[in-house]
């Protein structure tokens, strides 16, 4: 199958569940630089199929306590360059299972999101403009599962490092419009093999370090896809530490538009057959 | 569980293997066709020997990364490291759905009982023989103990949704017990025509299970991003109720009051000494329809409905007696939510054509009245709290001389606070009536870290004037402790 050149989510675990938003610059108030956007955009870009499908194990692990899993299946359809179309459905634990999310990035910073809730058997709107509650508990924000365009952020290169002995190139991004993210800054360490950020550093307003750190953990081409399958989100000042396994992963199945309206994330029956 | 979680902090000092190994290993991934794909294999091997807080990747000099499908970044062993979930589920699913225990403690030294003991379990048995068909059979047990002046015990077994779904492509067709909640607004949809109202605790649970299953034919066909959704009740199924001697009975008779209604239109001595039918008419609930559609713009829905509702109304019915009417009413409604300036909004308002109402002289009629309703829903600081405030609105419409009241007016909602990754909740849940001395306050904490289990602690607190549903229960505020979980 022959990758087409999309924009690729980002990577981080939330690739897996879509994506994560390539980066950032610099919060040192330099302006993004073209070499910087060009490499902003080629992670963008990269290759990840017109749809995916995948079946996550997050894990939330903090020291002295019982770690907590959450399971979830997740669809991705993207419409064009910009805009991507993405359904979250929880499997465990008991309590949320059905639980649907139905999020839908259109072009710039504008969405869509619907909630299904199987104990009233009802959709409900809600807030597409949160970025910074937790996602189920985990360490990800809302904005973390978001399509975040490449023209959002200024972007420079500040040089090349080192993930064990891969070489990175680093990028730093910061938002354009600073109320627009959760994070003042991200920094990216980017593959130049698979265009795949191998880890990101997240900075908050309040904050001169990061916060949070994405580490990718194992990366494997699937149908031609670099694909990650093992990722974790740290929150660097308590410990606290997001896992997200893909146990299985499917592109290009040809998922239909139809699955992802409010009316169908209430009956997850039509979506089964396209989880991997 | 056996996986290896990367603390940040963790110092794994790597002494590479240095080798990098390209490993033609054969895994197999499946393509739509069902073909095998032979992919190569990249594997990094990494050492976990070296200083702290490091992770070295060696990677061949003369193989650029990428070259191979597969990168390890860290510790190997990640296949181990998975939990041992099955995710598939499976055709036939059976078992306990639902458990839950409570105590609650009178705090009112004028609450007709100290101290009340609440048990639940539902369970379920579900088969999906082929995509298109599914058949459940459910059933539910609960138990009540008040103990004081009118003590009692009673356990109640019931079906719970148990019904035959046929799904086509663009329809699901559903005969059989349902619970089926229209509406927008949370907790208060006006919209809710078709559910069966489970009152045996009144208002102290969440809208799910304030609600019992009711037999019904359903189609919902799905057209784009509308849909349509056809309910027909066969056979009415009205409230349940508590027992007659439960502290959340409507109808008083140690005090001689009739929820919503001045005592000095229905003297209490009548009252004390009345007999109570909640004889509820034969024959069909009713139909209705709702059609829901939603855009980028807005969500919005219609409904029309010729049901009866659920919740009685007692009317007099000559001396001493009182006798549960479930009238029959025509409903229009129209409902929508936006989403803007980080805002949910949602409105909702219904015409019904037969709202039960009393005369001065006792007698009873209906009369249209209307119903609205507007609400928010925001995440304040863009955190993890939420905070959803509605107001809602009854108004009777050319009603004649009633001893009901004939506007109501109330703010209500629910600020939920997630605390501790969502491992403890603190919640405020809110009535309160603006047109009349109305108060229900339901602060609660809860601890949801021993997933899928539940232990909270809760405060229900009501306070009113005398036409008021705080008013009527404000002998009952309590203290309760409970657990619940959810299979």
């Amino acid at each position: 199958m022959e990758p087409n050149m999309r924009r690729l989510p980002i990577l981080l675990l939330v690739m897996l569940l879509g994506l994560i938003p390539a980066t950032a610059t610099s919060a040192d108030e330099r302006p993004g630089t073209e070499a910087g956007r060009q490499l902003a955009q080629s992670v963008y870009d990269a290759p990840n199929g017109d749809d995916f499908a995948s079946r996550a194990i997050m894990t939330l692990t903090e020291k002295g306590r019982e770690p907590r899993t959450r399971e979830m299946f997740t669809l991705r359809l993207d419409r064009g360059a910009t805009e991507r179309w993405l359904l979250t459905r929880f499997a465990r634990p008991s309590d949320i299972r059905g639980v649907g999310l139905l999020t839908k990035d259109y072009p710039g910073d504008e969405n869509d999101q619907w909630l299904y809730l199987p104990a009233l058997d009802r959709v409900r709107r809600i807030s597409s403009g949160r970025k910074g509650g937790r996602f189920v508990g985990s360490d990800l924000f809302f904005e973390d599962l978001r399509d975040r365009e490449v023209d959002m952020d200024h972007h420079v290169i500040q040089g090349e490092g080192k993930i064990g002995r891969l070489v990175c190139k680093i990028l730093v991004s910061t938002p354009v419009d600073p109320d627009n993210s959760v994070y003042s800054k991200r920094v990216s360490w980017v593959h130049p093999g698979t265009m795949i950020p191998l880890r990101i550093d997240l900075y908050q307003e309040h904050s001169k370090k990061p916060t949070k750190r994405l580490e990718v953990k194992r990366l494997k081409r699937i149908q031609g896809f670099w694909t990650v399958l093992d990722s974790t989100m740290e929150d660097l000042s308590s410990g606290h530490v997001t896992r997200i396994t893909q146990t299985s992963v499917k592109y290009n199945q040809g998922i239909p538009d139809r699955l992802f309206t409010s009316q169908a994330l209430a009956d997850e029956s039509a979506e089964i057959r396209f989880r991997p | 569980m056996s996986h290896t979680p990367l603390a940040h902090s963790t110092r794994l000092s790597i002494i590479a293997l240095l080798a990098l190994n390209f490993w033609m290993t054969q895994t197999f991934a499946a393509t739509d066709s069902g073909e095998l794909v032979i992919e190569d294999e990249l594997v990094i091997e990494t050492d976990d020997t070296g200083g702290p807080g490091e992770i070295l990747i060696e990677e061949p000099s003369d193989e650029p990364l990428g070259g191979g499908d597969e990168l390890m970044i860290g510790p190997s062993g990640t296949d181990d490291a998975l939990p041992d979930f099955v995710a598939d589920e499976p055709r036939i699913r059976f078992g306990l759905d639902e458990a839950r225990a409570e105590y609650g403690h009178q705090t009112d030294s004028n609450a007709q009982a100290d101290s009340t003991l609440f048990g639940h379990l539902a369970a379920s048995v579900n088969w999906q023989p082929q995509p298109q068909w599914e058949f459940q059979l459910a059933g539910r047990v609960d138990g009540f103990d008040e103990d004081g002046d009118n003590a009692f015990s009673t356990v109640r077994g019931d079906y719970g949704d148990s019904f035959v779904r046929y799904r086509g492509d663009d329809i699901r067709i559903t005969v059989g017990a349902q619970t089926i909640i229209w509406g927008r607004l949370d907790e208060l949809p006006l919209s809710d025509r078709v559910s069966t109202a489970d009152l045996t605790r009144l208002i102290l649970d969440d809208l799910e299970d304030r609600r019992r299953t009711n037999p019904a034919v359903r189609a919902e066909a799905l057209f784009g991003v509308g849909k349509l959704d056809l309910v027909w009740l066969p056979d009415f199924r009205p409230a349940e109720l508590p027992d007659k001697e439960s502290i959340w009975y409507p109808i008083n008779r140690d005090t001689g009051r009739i929820l919503g209604i001045d005592r000095a239109d229905i003297p209490p001595a009548a009252v004390s000494i009345a007999s109570i039918s909640e004889g509820e008419p034969d024959g069909d609930g009713g139909f209705g329809a709702r059609y829901t559609r939603t855009s980028s713009i807005a969500d919005f829905g219609l409904t029309l409905a010729r049901t009866r509702q659920s919740i009685p109304y007692f009317r007099a019915d000559g001396i001493g007696r009182f006798q549960a009417e479930y009238p029959r009413s025509w409903t229009y409604g129209a409902d929508a939510a936006i989403d803007a300036a980080g805002v949910t909004w949602r409105v909702e308002v219904v015409y019904n054509s037969d709202t039960p109402v009393t005369r001065p002289d006792l007698s009873f009629t209906t009369t249209p009245s209307i119903g609205w309703g507007g609400g928010i829903e925001m995440h304040p600081g863009d955190g993890d709290a939420r905070v959803n405030i509605q107001l809602v609105g009854t108004n009777l419409i050319d009603s004649p001389t009633v001893i009901d009241r004939r506007e109501v007016y109330s703010l209500n909602g629910e600020i939920d606070l997630p605390f501790d990754r969502e491992r403890w909740r603190a919640s405020l849940d809110f009535f309160i009536g603006l047109d009349e001395d109305d108060t229900y306050l339901n602060p609660e904490i809860a601890f949801l870290g021993w997933e899928p289990h539940e232990v909270y602690l809760a405060v229900h607190y009501f306070d009113g004037s005398e036409q008021s549903l705080g008013g009527f229960f404000e002998d009952n505020a309590s203290v309760n402790l409970g657990w619940r979980a959810k299979f």
